[in-house]
């Protein structure tokens, strides 16, 4: 139950509880089983996306989707710097970029509809936990790479690249948000 | 003014199953599941959560609400029975009329044994 969103949880938790114990008395436990985990596994990811495309998450998904492939796209060109990277990189970066503005009207308007000081707060919250991890990344790689600086160095030093510039877009993203009497409403 | 019943055409398979399954009467989310089993002659064999997925949708759509009153006195009270609503009535007609027509289209095209 735990798996579903929280709030079909609350509103439909206690039904799907009798159902199943109708369902079982019906089939026998077994069957009953079966046919709630199959249905299990094709509704918990659906339901989940649907959460997550809600008009108020989906400001958040479409950002973490775009940093994301963007970076991505960095790593790609750092691990490997031959035509291979450099086209991925190429690919991710596009897709990103076409991502961006396409729902470029979508993230302006969650932007407009959001409590800004709580926006403003959390994300200058992420930029200040992501730039504590970063020497905790660089100190953890020293002791775990030792003077070996192999692939596990590029790809570590990759990520904690990936970190730095989540912290700056995050640092950046904070600190241009409008409080929210600001904000149009 | 009313949202025109058309412009939730075409429905999801699911959620006409549901409609189809409440125009008997109020039912509860096992009574219903057990009537599109029926109706589809077991093809159709919802898993609870999907039940109560399609049943959130039609209730934030207005097709479908729920209903304090019970059909019998000693049903377990636990139980939340929905209905249709006028709405829902008029697109489960809509979407009915949409696959007659259909499947009479379907008919005169194919040929007559394959039909």
């Amino acid at each position: 139950m735990l798996l579903y969103p929280r709030d079909f949880r609350d509103r439909y938790g206690d039904d799907l509880v009798q159902t199943l114990t109708d369902l079982s008395r019906e089939l026998g436990p077994r069957r009953a089983w079966r046919r709630a985990t199959l249905d299990l596994v094709v509704t918990v990811p659906r339901y989940r996306m649907e959460t997550l495309m809600k008009e108020e998450h989906r400001s958040t998904f479409l950002t973490f989707a775009i940093t994301l492939m963007a970076c991505a796209g960095i790593v790609f060109l750092l691990v490997d710097g031959g035509p291979w990277g450099l086209f991925v990189s190429a690919v991710l970066w596009a897709v990103a970029a076409v991502v961006a503005i396409t729902q470029r009207s979508k993230l302006a308007r969650s932007m407009d509809s959001v409590d800004g000081t709580r926006l403003r707060r959390r994300r200058l919250i992420t930029a200040a936990a992501l730039a504590l991890l970063l020497p905790v990344m660089y100190v953890a790689s020293l002791y775990i790479l030792g003077d070996h600086w192999g692939t596990d160095a590029i790809v570590a030093f990759s990520l904690w690249f990936v970190v730095l510039i989540a912290a700056v877009c995050y640092f950046i993203a904070g600190i241009t948000t409008p409080k929210s009497s600001a904000i149009s409403q | 003014m009313p949202p025109d019943p058309r412009s939730f055409l075409p429905l999801p398979q699911a959620q006409f199953h549901v409609l189809v399954a409440l125009t008997a009467g109020d039912r509860h989310g096992y009574a219903i599941m057990g009537a599109v089993e029926d109706s589809s002659a077991g093809v159709v064999r919802m898993g609870p959560a999907t039940l109560y997925g399609t049943l959130k949708k039609l209730v934030e759509r207005d097709l479908v609400e729920e209903t304090d009153r019970r059909p019998s006195s000693d049903d377990d009270a636990r139980r939340r029975y929905y209905r249709l609503t006028g709405l829902g009535e008029a697109v489960c007609r809509a979407e009915a009329d949409r696959l007659t027509s259909l499947a009479r289209i379907a008919r005169s095209n194919l040929r007559p044994g394959l039909a």
